[in-house]
């Protein structure tokens, strides 16, 4: 890599007292480094430790081993200035949307918030809340309800919407789909994928869904037991993993697949219309 | 979950320490002369007093020494077990209050077996079986028992059972005929509040999941009640009816009056009137140990019943 | 009534037969609402399953399919069926008493339910329910498992470990909040198919579950469904899941059956335009 990576962990590690005072290490030492623009997916068994790294990087697990750095700024304890100023210029959408969201701001509140902070206008603050609504897929109704009135699709357009407004150098997505229907997932995948090619941020996201990683990463990363066991580009990871725990994955979403083109026309949805073919 | 119960204890043994302190300097600042108070008990309202006689009174129970050399003495002194004597008739206060706390503890240990038997089957069954005519009743029930006063009881049922039927004495103490009425009234009032809250928490244990999963693997109803839901019920219950049980073992005031008891109650009313620090300071410092200590055990039995507590507190 | 009462009336000539069409449960236009007047939960839901089948119902969240998966157990309270009929072992369950459906509940019909930690109470060991489940069907557990009676708790616990759970002995003396949902889940497994039920119903069965792990358990139970004869309702949102394990596939909508077809027939060629947009979501 000729340019410095964006963040790089260097041996970082989480270790958590557990209810009966024995200290448990639920990340290992785990040093990675991802460049400007890749889009990473952390996959792996549940209990491994995926959201743990995830949540160490964000700051709300605090790291007990190691340091980051994040613009070759070194983090070197929790929520010191760097670690501050990395959660600034990053953003995160979580599983559950209507937890995530300020149950008393409209969704239009939430939306104007963060351009608020940047400076924008009242007058233009509407117009761009509402062009960015329709570009979300959100429709003008739902604009000036609460998260309680809304459904878990809309509400996960919402919080895709708030966290891209910013323009984020680091994105971080934790389970986007996992709360949602099957058909709403779908469409909110589209927008996942759709948006992100747009403003290109650096992406980290864990999902146990392979179809979000077979369509969205370039890289991957395959959490176990707390350590990184396999770190490669989608491409040549998803053909031939080597790790135990990835071919798991790929081999259960490779069976499931046959099952979908066995009678040979299975339907598709066109990625760009989105209708059915 | 040694260590647990090892801080819990010392952590109670620092409150009673704090808790000494603070009885000791509210009634230094309470409004009243002791001197007087004294004086005027032991020579008559009327009377002249001499200086010669307040000052040896005042020598006598060291109102003219430093705060916290008289503290340190009152301290040290009750680490003996040693209260002092009652400033009205000179006896110790460690024998009035123990003479006191055996008239109570009788009347409260029949009051609390009382409502335990009765509130347990009543509140559970009212519980299980919501909206039929037994809840109904047992609501209604708890409903008038809540609203009326205790000491109202006690003396309907001494019209009733001594004055119309001659069962049981009305009054006083003596052999065991004595406890019925006034144990009757004190287990009325505990059994109603137990009773209705065991009723909701049995409702809402009910409702669980888990239990509607048992019932679908098939588990005899009489172990759904008898075990899941009781025990789940009981847990928010317990706090509750222990603190029930802290208050009738302080002195039930109304009852003991009515019935002529003279226990705790009554022993710590006749002290305020007659400003009886000793005694105050005594009852005071009692009250707020037996607190602590009945919260202790709650927090035990909690633990004991519901493990995921045992597992934040380890 | 109907054919398909006849049909279950003359089951018992017909079960010494190898006859694979006698169906275990047939439900007969279920109608289920929340209170009069409001819209319905299940709108006239009919289907029949065979011994040894396994049926997926598919549907999103609101589809009325966890409401299926508790009439069936009798349990869809405060919910109340306002018409049609269950009919499993020759008696309608719409009608049944609460009396015989304690009969039939854990040993005849068995369900696992969706969230693996609240389906054990927090207050006892899970060793403990384990205890008292195998107290309550002893006999049938033992039959099933090949062993005296006096076994059935070591056959329930031999159960557990070979859906994965190590150790069961000693394991099962935690309580339910000390195990995994993972853990939780391979032990309603175990505990749903030890008497050898029917009729098993799977709600949402492998939440808790990583897709890999899911598949297999789902796979597993299907095989052996078949072997033992045992009719599997597999409940789920996730078409995927469906797909590699059912035999036939149901879709609900809002309470009413959109579809129901041989799993490969709904996938490759659906009939209606939602059950297409659901496989087309289901794989992409």
């Amino acid at each position: 890599m000729v340019t410095a990576p964006l963040l790089a962990l260097k041996g970082l590690g989480v270790s958590v007292r557990s209810a009966t005072g024995r200290l448990t290490t639920i990340l290992h030492r785990t040093s990675l480094e991802v460049g400007k623009s890749e889009i990473v997916a952390i996959i792996g068994p549940s209990g491994g430790g995926k959201s743990t790294l995830l949540k160490a990087i964000l700051g709300i697990i605090p790291f007990t081993q190691g340091s980051m750095a994040f613009k070759n700024a070194t983090i070197r304890r929790p929520l010191d200035a760097s670690h501050r100023s990395l959660r600034k210029a990053s953003e995160a959408v979580f599983q559950n949307p209507i937890a995530a969201l300020n149950p008393y701001a409209t969704l239009r509140a939430t939306l104007s918030e963060p351009l608020l902070s940047m400076g924008v206008a009242p007058a233009d603050r509407d117009t761009l809340v509402e062009m960015t609504a329709k570009r979300m897929g959100l429709r003008p109704g739902v604009l000036d309800r609460r998260p309680a009135a809304v459904s878990l699709g809309e509400a996960q357009r919402a919080c895709i919407a708030r966290a891209l407004a910013p323009k984020p150098a680091l994105l971080l997505l934790d389970e986007p789909l996992s709360a949602l229907d099957a058909l709403v997932a779908a469409d909110v995948a589209n927008l996942l994928t759709e948006v992100i090619g747009e403003t290109r941020p650096t992406v980290l996201f864990v999902s146990h869904d392979m179809r979000l990683v077979r369509r969205l990463a370039t890289r991957l990363i395959v959490v176990e037991a707390g350590r990184i066991v396999e770190d490669g580009p989608a491409s040549r990871l998803l053909d031939a993993p080597q790790s135990a725990a990835a071919r798991e994955l790929i081999d259960s979403d490779r069976r499931r697949r046959a099952r979908f083109v066995v009678e040979g026309h299975a339907p598709r949805r066109d990625p760009k219309t989105r209708a059915i073919v | 979950m040694i260590s647990y119960a090892l801080g819990r204890v010392l952590g109670a043994l620092v409150v009673m320490l704090l808790v000494s302190l603070l009885t000791f300097l509210l009634l230094q600042m309470a409004p009243g002369d002791a001197v007087l108070a004294i004086a005027r008990a032991r020579y008559g309202d009327g009377v002249a007093l001499s200086p010669e006689s307040l000052a040896r009174i005042m020598d006598e129970i060291g109102a003219n020494r430093p705060f916290l050399v008289q503290w340190g003495h009152w301290a040290s002194d009750l680490a003996r077990l040693d209260l002092g004597v009652s400033l009205i008739d000179g006896r110790p206060v460690a024998d009035i209050l123990a003479e006191g706390f055996c008239r109570t503890l009788q009347l409260a240990l029949a009051a609390v077996a009382l409502a335990a038997v009765l509130s347990i089957p009543l509140g559970l069954l009212a519980g299980v079986w919501r909206g039929t005519w037994f809840d109904s009743v047992c609501v209604s029930l708890a409903t008038l028992g809540s609203a009326m006063p205790n000491w109202w009881l006690g003396v309907l049922l001494i019209v009733v059972f001594s004055v119309n039927l001659g069962w049981f004495p009305a009054f006083g103490r003596g052999d065991a005929s004595h406890l019925v009425l006034p144990a009757l009234t004190l287990g009325t009032g505990i059994t109603v509040t137990t009773a209705r809250l065991l009723r909701s928490a049995t409702v809402e244990a009910l409702s669980a999941r888990h239990i509607a999963a048992a019932r679908g693997r098939g588990i005899r109803e009489s172990r759904i009640i008898g075990r899941h839901a009781l025990r789940n019920a009981l847990v928010p219950v317990i706090t509750i009816f222990a603190l029930e049980i802290a208050f009738v073992l302080e002195g039930a005031v109304a009852v003991e009056y009515v019935f002529g008891w003279r226990g705790l109650g009554l022993i710590f009313i006749e002290a305020v009137d007659a400003r009886d620090y000793p005694v105050i300071q005594a009852m005071v410092l009692f009250s707020a140990i037996l607190f602590i200590v009945i919260n202790l055990f709650v927090d035990f039995l909690t633990a004991w019943l519901d493990p995921r507590t045992r597992a934040t507190i380890g | 009534m109907s054919t398909i009462v006849c049909m279950l009336t003359g089951n018992v000539h017909l079960q010494t037969g190898p006859s694979l069409s006698v169906p275990v449960l047939a439900v007969e236009d279920l109608t289920v609402c929340a209170h009069p007047g409001a819209r319905l939960v299940l709108d006239r839901v009919s289907f029949t399953i065979a011994p040894g089948e396994t049926l997926g119902v598919v549907g999103e969240s609101g589809s009325g399919k966890t409401t299926l998966a508790r009439c069936l157990m009798r349990q869809q309270q405060p919910l109340s069926i306002d018409g049609g009929g269950i009919w499993f072992a020759g008696a309608d369950l719409a009608r049944a008493t609460e009396r015989t459906m304690r009969t039939l509940r854990g040993r005849h019909i068995a369900l696992v339910d969706q969230d693996p930690i609240a389906a054990f109470d927090p207050l006892f060991t899970i060793g403990d329910q384990i205890g008292e489940f195998v107290t309550s069907h002893r006999t049938a557990i033992a039959t099933a498992a090949g062993v005296a009676t006096a076994e059935a708790l070591d056959a329930t616990l031999g159960r557990l470990e070979s859906f994965g759970v190590r150790d069961a002995a000693a394991a099962v003396h935690a309580w339910p909040h000390q195990w995994s949902r993972g853990m939780l889940q391979r032990a309603l497994f175990a505990l749903a198919t030890a008497p050898a039920p029917e009729l098993l119903i799977l709600d949402e069965p492998t939440a808790a579950l990583d897709a890999p792990v899911a598949d297999r358990l789902v796979a597993d139970l299907a095989r052996l469904a078949k072997v033992r004869g045992v009719a599997t309702i597999l409940i789920t949102h996730d078409l995927g899941l469906a797909a590699t394990a059912c035999d036939r596939i149901l879709v609900l909508r809002n309470g009413t059956m959109v579809e129901m077809g041989e799993t490969a027939a709904l996938l490759g060629n659906a009939r209606t335009d939602y059950a297409r947009a659901l496989v087309a979501s289901a794989m992409w």
